[in-house]
């Protein structure tokens, strides 16, 4: 039953209880079908060499903790080679970097490719420099395929993201998953794939990791999925609920002892298969990959203090690392910490900061350990200062601003930012917010739902001119010549139509209308550069001297009372896309499409109370089987 | 040809922007891939975003930030068809439109169409028709016709033929009266011949719109020669000839045949315009019988569902026998899709599940139409077109067999595509088969 290539399909009805297919089983191969070749043997590239340097912080008025102070810095991903072929197939021999300025982000994706941008496009965009991607989108097939890409950096050559210009990061899951999933166990983590769900053990992760050579590498660690809480295991009627984001998920102490002591394992099992004894051909090159470990500990900022500790607590025994001084700490082989916020409280962050000041203590967030800004304090108080510190799915630009201002917190993801292109939102906020035109009136809004009818005539560009290529976009000089008259079409005599104007809102107001899916890409570059342009915002702001925290703070404050925070506008442009697919009517296939996938699921559902005689809990239904061996295994652990 | 934005080296294929979009794409996306004339669709266009919008916006170049050519068509594609199915593709032929009698009612005023969001009844005389396309302001717009699917036969398809030809001198009094087929200089007026429309003043300098007619007819030789003959008496007020009525589900052995028959007789000085015909091998026949532009939402619209054109044939990239497959679509396409190392296994990776599958598909089958047709305009230069149908039709027809029609098309006007391929003269026709019938050549399940 450790066969990892085996699936589990998770019950829709019954999140926690799973179900188990027939295992498909590779080593028995359909007749004609050719078993996957082995990997390609590529060329022994050296790993990036990753930096990150604080470049100031922020004063601290008040006597608190200067590690979680506010910081500007710089990550910067060295190669030791580049490749000049276009696939990345060849290695040359010229350094190059790229630097991520920070606070800035990181964007999230599904599959390794940002949403609607294709490759043309993500070259215009801003904000995407940093791609990060979940192998678990890749695991439907038993080797995920990027794997066998001929190229040096095979997730790169397979995505076509440039090695020159853009780093890939890769970790099992998607860091914004919060929904329920069957129980991880002390072998492996459960991935969720197109095709089910999927165990991966940590050997599974190194092995891929090697193969696919990311940039950056997420530890594989033990977050529990599973729905606890104070479930009474013999009550029938307990539904299993997903957690409501934003307010934690909360996980026995059990529980989290055991997925603390796991992370600890994995960390340290990654850091050991990655390392390498050095490169004969670069003896400068790092000795593994740039690695960032997940914070764990749930909600409770007395564990997740103790998991921080043990990161920086020596080894058993050290890591040895060619000619180099073995590692003593797991924390000496790291470069950053990443804090995943989907299964955390985040909801405290969304109210505006006590400003923080000379005499004022903030006793609010003394009070309770596990407030949200406590929990990351016990996370990051016993780490190094220097690494660099990512939050996952913040969900606001108010909350990011908390959390750069109240932990440090230097690279962001957040899953709404490629939402908001789904629902039409064209973003457009600034920091510090501008002044508003009457005082005490309204809050704005972060963005412009651009289903709305008053824009149907509203000519204005998506947003200010300065802020994306959607708002000055520019033709290129070079056309692909066809045939050999070709070039008259271009010639610059010909060029008439003059400069080309900024999309307007009238313009994806109707591609919005009609399901054009040119609305998309034009809102998703937008909305990145919005982000960045934030980021750019909030950076250049701190460099001002002097600077304290206590101003930072206020100004915070006066972000919140400027600007309201999204859900009502989400909400809104949620309702707003829902009346436009409706009206689109029956000739719409996507309608089509999901009635296939509903009846397509109705018939999976029919198989779930199919007898499974291989599983203990024979002649149950098969997700109570699984229940059963699932807390089996539990009690053994 | 030169237009009012520009100049488009003839024969053309143009791609579809049925709602002042090429399918996920942005427009200097497909200006860069070397394509200088697009098609807007009309009575799309009328409905959303409406003229009033397209006006304020000041035409539809603006609008959607096109400074390229335009021509705008009135297609109402209600029927959608189900271009998965392998049946529908092979039986349809196009997709251009089939007949409107499901949802209109054509008197002699107008058609009579009812709205396909409120079904409200709303007449579109020619006038009416040409004014929206005024609004929307392309450079090559059309005039209404009576359209009949191409598979009707009586004395219906003889009505619609000669209210075509009624309604395109009520178009071509309308258009002319309103000085669009002329260029509007806004800084000096009064060198115009005809005063503008006063919607348009304040705006800047306007080229003029060229309108063209639609030759009907039919499957009649009879009506098509009678239609022929009305509209080139007209030649003066019309710039271009499109021939409507065709690609509607009609026997290929008749569509060309049609086509040579309108193409004979149409005034050399004059571009001929096939409407919805998107198939490689039906725009290279279609070249060949004197065709000079052609429009199809096929290469885009296949796109969508996976299908990447290539001149070995359609590649089908849903299948799973691509998952593995990490060279480019086509190693010679200068798409970006193929040039930026996009590996047929991404493309079949994110065709279910990203919409970037379907942008870099449509970028490559885009550029796919426009090599064809580039390859074939550099072959009319250099007088090698005959050797040009050979190769193509080697490469892209020789594992399948030839499709009869093309033959039979081809010889026609002198072109023996079975040349340098015969085995032996006598008994045997061919080293290559040939496909009777509509002869598609899908990749859909193999």
């Amino acid at each position: 039953m450790d066969d990892p290539t085996e699936y589990i399909v998770e019950d829709q009805d019954h999140p926690t209880k799973p179900r188990r297919e027939k295992p498909i089983r590779p080593q028995k191969p359909r007749a004609r079908k050719v078993p996957p070749p082995a990997l390609p043997i590529r060329e022994a590239i050296p790993y990036p060499s990753a930096k990150f340097e604080i470049l100031s912080r922020l004063d601290s008025v008040k006597n608190e903790d200067g590690n979680l102070r506010p910081r500007l810095g710089r990550f910067t991903l060295q190669r030791g080679w580049v490749a000049p072929a276009k696939d990345g197939t060849k290695a040359g021999d010229v350094a190059l970097q790229i630097d991520i300025k920070t606070p800035g982000m990181i964007c999230g994706t599904r599959r390794g490719i940002v949403k609607h941008l294709s490759q043309d496009n993500l070259a215009l965009a801003r904000g995407a420099e940093w791609i990060h991607a979940p192998l678990e989108d890749f695991l439907e097939h038993p080797t995920p395929i990027p794997a066998h890409h001929p190229s040096a950096l095979p997730l790169h050559g397979f995505l076509t993201h440039p090695p020159s210009s853009h780093i890939v990061s890769l970790s099992l899951r998607n860091p914004h998953d919060n929904k329920n999933m069957p129980a991880n166990t002390n072998a492996f983590v459960q991935a969720r794939t197109v095709r089910g769900v999927r165990k991966v053990g940590i050997e599974d992760w190194i092995t891929w990791c090697k193969a696919l050579r990311p940039d950056l590498i997420w530890a594989l660690v033990d977050a529990p999925k599973t729905l606890t809480g104070v479930a009474d295991p013999d009550s029938e009627g307990a539904e299993a609920s997903e957690i409501i984001p934003g307010e934690g998920r909360q996980t026995s102490q059990k529980r989290t002892m055991k997925s603390m002591d796991r992370s600890w394992l994995w960390v340290e099992a990654l850091l050991r298969g990655l390392t390498t004894s050095g490169n004969s051909a670069s003896p400068a090159a790092p000795f593994r990959p740039p690695i960032i470990v997940p914070l764990m500990g749930g909600c409770d900022s007395r564990a997740r203090e103790e998991f921080s500790k043990g990161l920086v607590d020596k080894l058993d025994a050290p890591i040895a690392q060619g000619t180099g001084i073995a590692l003593k700490r797991v924390e000496e082989g790291v470069t950053g910490y990443a804090v995943e916020l989907a299964d955390l409280p985040f909801n405290e962050l969304s109210t505006p900061p006590v400003p923080v000041t000379d005499s004022i203590q903030d006793a609010a967030s003394d009070d309770d350990p596990d407030t949200m800004v406590n929990l990351l304090r016990a996370s990051l108080g016993p780490l190094d200062t220097a690494k660099l510190r990512i939050a996952h799915s913040a969900p606001s630009p108010h909350v990011i601003l908390r959390l750069i201002a109240e932990a440090g917190i230097d690279l962001f993801d957040a899953p709404w930012i490629a939402e908001a292109a789904d629902l039409g939102i064209a973003l457009d906020f600034r920091f510090p917010a501008p002044p508003r035109s009457e005082p005490g009136g309204p809050a704005a809004r972060i963005g412009r739902s651009l289903f709305e009818e008053r824009f149907a005539m509203d000519f204005e560009p998506i947003g200010e001119l300065d802020s994306s290529w959607p708002c000055q976009p520019v033709f290129s000089d070079s056309h692909i010549l066809h045939g050999r008259l070709d070039s008259d079409q271009w010639s610059s005599s010909d060029k008439r139509g003059g400069h080309p104007k900024a999309f307007t809102r009238a313009y994806v107001h109707h591609l919005l209308h009609t399901h054009e899916m040119s609305a998309y890409t034009l809102l998703h570059l937008h909305n990145l550069a919005v982000m960045n342009r934030f980021f750019d915002n909030i950076r250049s702001y701190m460099s001002q001297t002097p600077l304290s925290t206590v101003e930072f703070s206020k100004e915070i404050v006066r972000f919140f009372e400027a600007y309201d925070l999204p859900g009502q506008l989400f909400d809104d442009a949620r309702r707003r896309w829902k009346e436009v697919e409706d009206a689109r009517g029956k000739g719409s296939l996507k309608r089509e499409r999901e009635t296939l996938r509903n009846v397509q699921e109705a018939e999976q559902g029919a198989q779930v109370f199919a007898v499974d005689d291989a599983h203990p809990g024979e002649g149950m239904p098969k997700s109570d089987a699984i229940a059963v061996l699932e807390e089996a295994i539990e009690d053994r652990l | 040809m030169v237009l009012g934005h520009g100049t488009t080296i003839l024969p053309t294929f143009m791609p579809v922007a049925t709602q002042a979009a090429i399918k996920g794409l942005t427009p200097q996306q497909v200006e860069a891939l070397g394509i200088s004339l697009i098609l807007n669709n009309t009575y799309h266009l009328n409905l959303r975003p409406g003229t009033d919008v397209l006006q304020k916006a000041g035409g539809a170049h603006a609008f959607q930030g096109w400074r390229r050519n335009l021509l705008t068509v009135f297609v109402p594609s209600i029927f959608s068809p189900p271009i998965n199915s392998n049946d529908a593709v092979q039986d349809s032929g196009g997709f251009q439109l089939v007949s409107l009698s499901s949802f209109t009612e054509i008197t002699e005023e107008g058609a009579l169409f009812a709205s396909p969001f409120t079904g409200e009844p709303t007449m579109l005389t020619p006038e009416e028709s040409i004014r929206i396309q005024h609004a929307i302001g392309a450079d090559i717009i059309m005039q209404l016709d009576d359209v009949v699917s191409s598979l009707t036969t009586g004395p219906r398809v003889r009505e619609a033929m000669l209210r075509s030809v009624r309604w395109l001198d009520r178009c071509i009094a309308f258009h002319k009266a309103s000085g669009r087929d002329k260029p509007y200089d806004t800084a000096n007026p009064n060198g115009m011949q005809e005063s503008a429309s006063p919607t348009n003043e304040g705006q800047p300098t306007r080229p003029e719109q060229n309108l063209f007619a639609i030759i009907q007819g039919g499957l009649d030789p009879e009506l098509r020669e009678e239609c022929l003959d009305e509209m080139i008496k007209r030649k003066e007020d019309v710039p271009g000839y499109a021939i409507g009525g065709l690609s509607g589900g009609e026997e290929k052995a008749i569509f060309w045949k049609i086509v040579k028959l309108c193409t004979d007789k149409l005034p050399e000085d004059r571009p001929r315009y096939s409407m919805g015909i998107g198939f490689a091998e039906d725009l290279l026949v279609c070249v060949a019988l004197g065709v000079d532009m052609a429009d199809c939402v096929f290469p885009t619209r296949t796109a969508r569902f996976g299908v990447a054109l290539t001149f070995d044939g359609p590649l089908n990239l849903r299948l799973g026998k691509h998952a593995m497959e990490f060279g480019p679509i086509d190693e010679t396409c200068p798409c970006p899709t193929c040039t930026s190392g996009t590996s047929r296994a991404l493309l079949h990776s994110l065709i279910t599940h990203e919409t970037v599958a379907a942008h870099a598909i449509t970028q490559h089958n885009l550029v796919f139409q426009a090599r064809l047709m580039g390859n074939a305009r550099d072959a009319i230069l250099a007088d090698t077109y005959p050797t040009y149908l050979r190769s193509f039709f080697a490469r892209y027809f020789g594992a399948t067999g030839y499709p009869r029609w093309c033959i039979d098309a081809l010889k026609e006007v002198g072109v023996d595509l079975l040349e340098g391929t015969e085995k032996g003269k006598e008994g045997v026709e061919s080293a290559i088969g040939v496909v009777e019938g509509d002869g598609a050549r899908w990749e859909y399940s193999t």
